[in-house]
Formats: structure tokens, C-alpha cells, sequence
């Protein structure tokens, strides 16, 4: 009896044993599938520039090129031998360029030599030399990520696209028995606890890559006999569960391999680009040895701090995969002797262009969450252009460093904003948020509301070259002492920069000098609400009560809403959404959203004409007269100087062919900065067209326009050489049919004043 | 004498500068035209190969990658008006044409093809 209650007891205590060792085994289970089937790592997304188009007779000058090389981690050689090099010979840079995928179509390794002369290629050439059929690009640079709160990064790798000496290197140093073990080798942990005993230190692992893996991935990193005993069951489920191929790759992937600051590196796909700054498919065997080797303590060996570690952890690794005849003796002692070169200076910085990412976070809001975008590894390519980027953010810190000198207070101090569009796609290829171009803080170019002054004429002659009954460009604009009385409230009496009353004045006169008074006259005749609908036209909404001192810019805007308002301008009345973003893809280059270029006339041809005429004259002989001066190429542009009360804020927003940017320099605490549109601002703007190419507009008119000569007087239809004939551009079917009589004295001084005063 | 002098040489200085008035609205670029991009042809080829095909998307992306290239670029628009026309988006078909004749200069066979699409995409759209 005694005997029987022992045994139930025992067989009792084995079952319920039993019982609660298939439910932690089903805990464990569970645990694994619900990490390793799902998403497994939070992936950032990552952002990528344009692809650099390269043909003959762009302008793009040799440094420039260099520069995208640079940013592009090719490197410099005397003899090409693999992709991501270059090397230059006189006024030739020759090229073998990586393959890639972008999402309009991928483009194969190859070697091409570019010829170079006076900023321009004048000739493509392959390395038979003979000409390209095809235009040809160089990939997409990398410019940000959009991370997680745990900081980490990797960028993915599919097993079968690694090269497999990286994965026999891997297994030979880490794990030999992968491929027969179960998750658990007890040989290894065996004989690891000998070899720590005879040396009485860890000298030896014995955990196989399947429990490394399970270590990182699912459990904590606490020395404790109960995460081993997890450690060893989750293993071997994991490899009842998963292939051995799955395995390796999680463990490809997961692995953490160093630190950018803040940010943990982890896997070898990421790796590599941090430690090289090349895809893995191009790393030396020796590169792979000491990437391998790095597993085992990255801080340790860090190469960047302890280059002598390191290299010796790298040899010890070559000598193994000698052992196993992975390499020649030969092979390995090339490698051995050879320093590790990894690129010297990692920047710190997550991302390269914060104010643009922002931007791109923006536009990306209503498609995709934030934690879809910091998680999911999607790609983002963008039409950044980071030549422009940095040419212009080199030149807002030169310029403001140049203007601090004689305007600028510690306490407030200049700041700026620079956004930059392509004419016709709409893409917004760079913005500078303010001095501090590295850090995001304040993006003034998006965010900074502030009152545009004369930025916001041109709508209102717009509304009045809309109406070809009653305005031309010289009709005659009274720009004589106006006061005006509201209903309620004080008297408001405008006043010009001057401080000079001007009579009556050419409109286009009126435009181009920036006459305040002439401006409230000519608004209010037409009706504010008329105004106010043409900025609505122009993509300027305005929610506030209107008041007649919108028509001198006394509404808050960003300088991206300016942008918008003269890209509709630049663009022919032409509406095409400035957006940054091309595609978005997954990970496995899969796009899921296409940002096509769209666009709408908002403009009748012959007003939209008309204003780019009117705006090309405000640069010829008005308040920016002095542009053409500070552009060195002879190029034709439009553009309008803007200046707030008190010298507060200094705009300047104007457009080439190509090209329509937009300056704002200003105080966050809204100082005076002694800056007008053309002191300050405009002289940034030329600044950065002076480094990038820019083409002449276009001022052949549509065909309601006509050229005629206009008697300025009176408006009527003229003698081509009479003295008071003006040729303009004007409305075929509004055009004067009556002709005036030739001489008039008195529009003659007329005319020569308008110009002078 | 002096006086009739003096009105002779105003009257001379004034006819010259009223027949030599410099025109101060310009109609035409300053500078030469921009050189011929190597490889748009190939790039138009492409395009129209796509369309063929009936793979519009497709020549869509390839003709966005040409306006990034060359914005203003009549036919490149042109072929973009066409690819929307048979992916059915009418008015935005339309809005690509009238793009493409504001930069057709005095090509009056791509207006005409313009023209033509313009008309169809309003015929679709009704």
C-alpha cells in the first residue's frame, strides 16, 4: 500500500511534470512564432536622392560629379577592377558605375568615361569609346532614414543574394556544425567549458548561431541559468520550426555589429555600408574576415578606435579559414598584411538633410503612419538634388555669416530659408530650414508664417491683366497720395519705400518699382475679393478677414506657400503640385505609391504671359535691377523682391526656365534685420543660381498674345518710332484699334521720368 | 543763329532716340537654344514602343523621366497626354496637351496632334 502511494505520488509528480514542460514548451513556442512569423524587426525607412542623369551637354562640372562620387562612397583608384570606382585623367573621369533598381527601370554595372570642359560634359564615352544610345545615371545617394524610438538600423539581406564566402567565413569561425546540429551542440559546450576552465576566463563560446540568434532576438541579455535553459529550448524549436536557411538569415540580419552614435548597427547588409561604404557583394574577403570576426565584441574591435584589435581579430579569422582550407596560406597572408580600411570619417548625422525629410515626412503623412514609416523598411526616393542641397545650404551660411557682420544681434539672431522647385515636374529638389543644417529644430521653410510684403503684388496686376478690357501693361496707374477711410476704424494713408508720390505710372512701371500706393489703388478698384480669389488661383488661401493691407503682403505665408504661389507663376499658369516624393516601394522594390506628375491650368495663357513679362521687367529696370549684375551667366529671369515693415523680413522669390526658388532671410523674434528683398535675400538667390544651371525664360507668347505699339499715353495704337510708342505684349482681341497722332511732348518726359523716379 | 543751332541738334538727338528705343519687353530666350539631350530620342523610342505594347504605366514613367530631364519639352508632354488619354484620365490627357502646345513653339504639326488629342480626351470625357 505504502509502496503503491509512492509510486502514484511519482507518477503524479512525472505527469504533472510532464504537463507543465509541454506548456512552457508551448510558451516558448508561441513566443518564437508570434516574433519570427511576423514582421521581426522594426526596419526605418530609408530615403534616397535622385538618381543622377548624366548625358552630353549638361551642364554639370567635373567637381560636381566628384562631389555626387562622394556622397556616392565610390572610390578612388588608378585601375578600375570593380563597381564604385572611379579614377580621373585630365578632363575625363572614368567611371565603373553600380548596378541598380529604381523603380522606372534598372541600370547594369558599366564603365563609361565622361569628358569634361567649362562645366559641361561635352562627351560620353563606353570603354571602346563609342557613344551611348541610352541616357545613363548613376544610382540613387542615400540621405536619411526615418527611424524607430529603439534606435537601430539594418538594412536587409535575402540569403541567397550574399556572397557565400561571407556565409562559409561565417560558419567556419562562429559555428561549424550548423548544418548538422539541432539548435543545441552539447560537443561544443562541451568542449568551450574546457577550454574556459584551462584558461580560467571565457576564452570560448559554445553557443551554436542558432542560440546566438535566440539570444538577440527573443531573450534579454541577463546571465541567469534559467535564460540558458530558455536559450537551449527555444533553439531547438526554432529549429524544428524554421529551415536551417531562414535561421542563418535572421542571423544575418540580427546581429549587432557596431554603433553610429545613438544608432545600433545590425546586420551585415548595414554593416558593410557603415564600415565600407559599399554593398556587401563588393567587400574584399579580407573585409568579410574582419566583419566576421567582429561578431564576437564590436565594440571591442572597433576598428575606428582600436585598429590593432581589430586587425588582429581579422588575421585569427584568416588563419581559421586557412585551417579549414577555406583560403590558401598564400591567400590569407595578402589579407593579413593589409590594414583595414574602413571610411575614416562616419558622419554623425541620421540623417543628411533634415528639413528635407521633414518635408518628406509630410507629404507621406496621409498615406502611411509614423510607425509604418519607421518600421516597415519601406524606400523612399525623393527628387532631392544634394548638389543643389549643399551648394545652397554652403551659401545661405556664407551669406548670413557675410550679412551677421553688419545686421545681425546675438540675441536674434539672421536666419534664413532657401526652397528650391523644378519648373514643369513640381519637385522640390532642395530646401535649407535655417543655420542649422544638420538638425531639424525649426523648418523655417516650412513652417516660418511670415508677412510677404511685395511678394504678393504680382496677383494683384494679375487680376488686373485678367481683365484685357480695362489693363494692358501700360495702362496708366495713379500713384498719387490715397487715403483710405473704412467704415469704422482709423484712416489708413499708404505709403511708397521712397517716400514719394510717382503720378501716373505704366502698370508694368507700377509692378516692377514696387509702388505702394499704385498697388492699393489699382487693388481696390479691382476689388480685394478679386485679389483674394486670383491667390486662391495661385494656391494662397486666405482664411482671415480681408483688409486692404493684404494688398502690400500683409499676410502671414511660408516661404513653401511663396514657392507654390510663383511655381504656378514660372510654370506658364501651369498648377503642378510640388511634392518631393517619386515612389515609395517595399523593401523587395515592390512600389506601392507612385507620385506622378499631374498638373492643371489655373491660368489663362495670356494673363499668366503678361505677369511673367511684367515680372521679367521688375528685374530689367525695377527694384531688382541689380540681379542681372550678380548672375554670372547672361540668362533672362523673372522674380519680385519682397520687404516687410521696419526692414523686418527680406524675401526674394523668382524663377529661370528650369528653376523657381524662394529666399527668406528674417529673425524668429521678428527683429529688424536692415535687409530689403534686394540687400539681403536676393543677393542669396543669385548666389545659388550662380551654382547651379539655369536657363533663360521663355517669353515667346501664346497666340492670343500679340506685339504691338502702344502709345503710352493714351493707350491707343502707334507709329512704331514715335516717341511715345512703347512695343508690348498685348491681348490680340483687346488690342486698340484707333491710332494715336505720333508726337506728344508731354508722354515723352513722361516716360524717361517713370524710369528714373 | 545759336539758337536755331541748338534746335537742330535737339531735334537730330531726339529723332535718334525715338527711332532707336530699345525694346523693353523681350520675346524670345537670350541666350542659344539648349543643346540637344543625347539619348531623349532613345528615351522617346521607349516610350512609344510602351505604348505599343499597351504597357502605359510603364511609358509614363519614362516620359516623367525625360520631363525630369527636360521640363519643357513639347513632345515629351505631348506623350504623356497620349498615355493618359488610354488610361482613361481624360481631363488630366487634356491638361498634359495644353502643356505641350504652350511649348510647341512654332511646331504646328505637334499643336495639330495636340489639338486633335484635346478633342478626343473632351469627346471620352462627355
Amino acid at each position: 500500500m505504502k509502496v503503491k502511494t509512492i509510486k502514484n505520488i511519482i507518477l503524479l509528480s512525472v505527469v504533472t511534470g510532464v504537463v507543465f514542460f509541454l506548456v512552457y514548451l508551448n510558451t516558448l513556442d508561441q513566443k518564437i512564432q508570434r516574433l519570427f512569423d511576423g514582421a521581426r524587426w522594426e526596419v526605418p525607412s530609408r530615403v534616397y536622392a535622385r538618381p543622377l542623369e548624366l548625358y552630353e551637354g549638361k551642364s554639370l562640372s567635373r567637381s560636381e560629379l566628384l562631389t555626387e562620387l562622394k556622397l556616392l562612397n565610390y572610390r578612388k583608384v588608378n585601375s578600375l577592377n570593380t563597381p564604385g570606382e572611379y579614377f580621373i585623367d585630365g578632363n575625363k573621369v572614368i567611371i565603373f558605375s553600380r548596378k541598380f533598381d529604381y523603380p522606372d527601370g534598372s541600370e547594369p554595372q558599366q564603365i563609361f568615361q565622361i569628358f569634361f570642359e567649362k562645366s559641361k560634359i561635352t562627351q560620353i564615352l563606353n570603354r571602346n569609346g563609342k557613344n551611348f544610345k541610352k541616357l545613363l545615371r548613376l544610382e540613387p545617394a542615400f540621405i536619411g532614414g526615418i527611424y524607430p524610438k529603439k534606435l537601430e538600423d539594418r538594412v536587409l539581406v535575402n540569403i541567397n543574394k550574399v556572397p557565400s564566402f561571407l556565409l562559409e567565413t561565417l560558419i567556419a569561425v562562429e559555428d561549424r556544425k550548423f548544418y548538422s546540429h539541432a539548435g543545441v551542440s552539447f560537443l561544443s559546450i562541451i568542449r568551450a567549458a574546457i577550454a574556459n576552465i584551462k584558461a580560467g576566463s571565457r576564452v570560448q563560446g559554445g553557443s551554436t548561431l542558432t542560440q546566438q540568434l535566440v539570444k538577440n532576438f527573443f531573450l534579454s541579455n541577463e546571465k541567469t541559468f534559467m535564460r540558458k535553459i530558455n536559450e537551449a529550448f527555444m533553439a531547438i524549436i526554432l529549429e524544428i520550426r524554421y529551415a536551417k536557411d531562414e535561421i542563418l538569415e535572421a542571423y544575418l540580419n540580427e546581429v549587432y555589429l557596431g554603433q553610429q552614435g545613438r544608432l545600433a548597427i545590425h546586420g551585415f547588409g548595414l554593416a558593410s555600408y557603415f564600415y565600407f561604404a559599399k554593398p556587401l557583394e563588393e567587400l574584399s574577403k579580407g573585409e568579410i574576415a574582419f566583419m566576421v570576426g567582429l561578431v564576437k565584441g564590436p565594440s571591442y574591435y572597433d576598428p575606428r578606435r582600436f585598429p590593432d584589435r581589430a586587425k588582429t581579430r581579422r588575421n585569427i579569422v584568416l588563419s581559421t579559414l586557412v585551417e579549414i582550407n577555406l583560403m590558401s596560406d598564400e591567400e590569407a597572408k595578402k589579407y593579413q598584411i593589409q590594414a583595414i580600411k574602413v571610411q575614416s570619417k562616419k558622419t554623425s548625422a541620421l540623417v543628411l538633410y533634415p528639413a528635407f525629410i521633414d518635408l518628406v515626412k509630410r507629404q507621406l503623412k496621409s498615406n502611411y503612419p509614423e510607425e509604418v514609416l519607421k518600421s516597415e523598411g519601406l524606400i523612399i526616393y525623393t527628387g532631392l538634388d544634394p548638389i543643389l542641397q549643399k551648394n545652397a545650404e554652403k551659401t545661405l551660411l556664407k551669406q548670413l555669416k557675410h550679412l551677421d557682420k553688419n545686421v545681425g544681434s546675438i540675441d536674434d539672431p539672421l536666419q534664413a530659408a532657401i526652397i528650391i522647385a523644378e519648373n514643369g515636374t513640381g519637385e522640390v529638389q532642395a530646401i535649407v530650414g535655417g543655420r542649422q543644417t544638420k538638425s531639424l529644430g525649426f523648418n523655417r521653410a516650412l513652417d516660418a508664417r511670415r508677412p510677404i510684403g511685395s511678394l504678393v503684388k504680382p496677383a494683384v496686376y494679375l487680376t488686373a491683366l485678367s481683365r484685357p478690357e480695362e489693363y494692358n501693361l501700360v495702362s496708366l496707374i495713379d500713384d498719387s497720395r490715397f487715403i483710405y477711410r473704412p467704415e469704422f476704424g482709423d484712416e489708413w494713408v499708404p505709403k511708397n519705400y521712397d517716400g514719394l508720390y510717382h503720378g501716373e505710372v505704366p502698370l508694368y512701371i507700377a509692378l516692377a518699382s514696387s509702388y505702394n500706393v499704385a498697388t492699393v489703388r489699382l487693388g481696390l478698384n479691382l476689388g480685394l475679393e478679386n485679389v483674394v480669389a486670383t491667390l486662391k488661383k495661385l494656391d494662397i488661401e486666405i482664411d482671415s478677414e480681408i483688409y486692404p493691407s493684404l494688398l502690400l503682403g500683409s499676410i502671414d505665408i511660408t516661404p513653401l506657400e511663396v514657392l507654390k504661389m510663383y511655381h504656378i507663376i514660372s510654370s506658364d499658369g501651369f498648377d503642378t503640385p510640388l511634392q518631393a516624393i517619386r515612389w515609395v516601394t517595399n523593401s523587395d522594390g515592390e512600389v506601392k505609391n507612385r507620385y506622378p506628375v499631374h498638373t492643371i491650368q489655373k491660368l489663362k495663357p495670356e494673363p499668366a504671359y503678361l505677369i511673367k513679362q511684367a515680372l521679367n521687367q521688375v528685374v530689367s529696370l525695377g527694384t531688382a535691377r541689380k540681379l542681372p549684375h550678380l548672375l554670372k551667366s547672361e540668362v533672362s529671369v523673372a522674380g519680385k523682391t519682397g520687404t516687410t515693415n521696419d526692414l523686418k523680413d527680406s524675401w526674394f522669390a523668382g524663377f529661370t526656365a528650369n528653376k523657381t526658388a524662394v529666399v527668406w532671410i528674417g529673425t524668429d523674434q521678428n527683429s529688424t534685420t536692415g535687409l530689403t528683398g534686394s540687400s539681403g535675400a536676393m543677393r542669396v538667390w543669385a548666389d545659388i543660381m550662380n551654382q547651379t544651371t539655369i536657363r533663360s525664360i521663355d517669353l515667346k507668347p501664346p497666340p492670343g498674345i500679340i506685339f504691338l505699339p502702344i502709345n503710352i499715353e493714351n493707350g491707343l495704337l502707334s507709329k512704331k518710332n514715335c516717341s511715345s510708342a512703347m512695343i508690348i505684349p498685348i491681348y490680340k482681341d483687346y488690342s486698340p484699334k484707333k491710332e494715336a497722332k505720333c508726337f506728344s511732348a508731354r508722354s515723352k518726359k513722361n516716360f524717361s521720368n517713370w524710369l528714373n523716379r | 543763329m545759336m539758337k536755331i543751332t541748338l534746335t537742330i541738334l535737339l531735334l537730330v538727338l531726339y529723332s535718334s532716340c525715338a527711332t532707336h528705343k530699345p525694346q523693353v519687353f523681350k520675346t524670345e530666350k537670350t541666350e542659344e537654344p539648349a543643346q540637344q539631350i543625347s539619348g531623349l530620342s532613345y528615351l522617346i523610342d521607349e516610350i512609344d514602343l510602351a505604348i505599343q505594347r499597351n504597357r502605359f504605366d510603364r511609358a509614363a514613367e519614362i516620359a516623367q523621366r525625360g520631363l525630369r530631364i527636360t521640363p519643357d519639352n513639347a513632345v515629351l508632354w505631348q506623350r504623356l497626354a497620349l498615355v493618359e488619354l488610354k488610361l482613361g484620365n481624360y481631363a488630366q490627357a487634356e491638361q498634359n496637351a495644353l502643356r505641350s502646345i504652350r511649348f510647341s513653339s512654332e511646331n504646328r504639326e505637334l499643336i495639330g496632334i495636340n489639338n486633335h488629342l484635346i478633342a478626343e480626351a473632351r469627346a471620352l470625357s462627355d
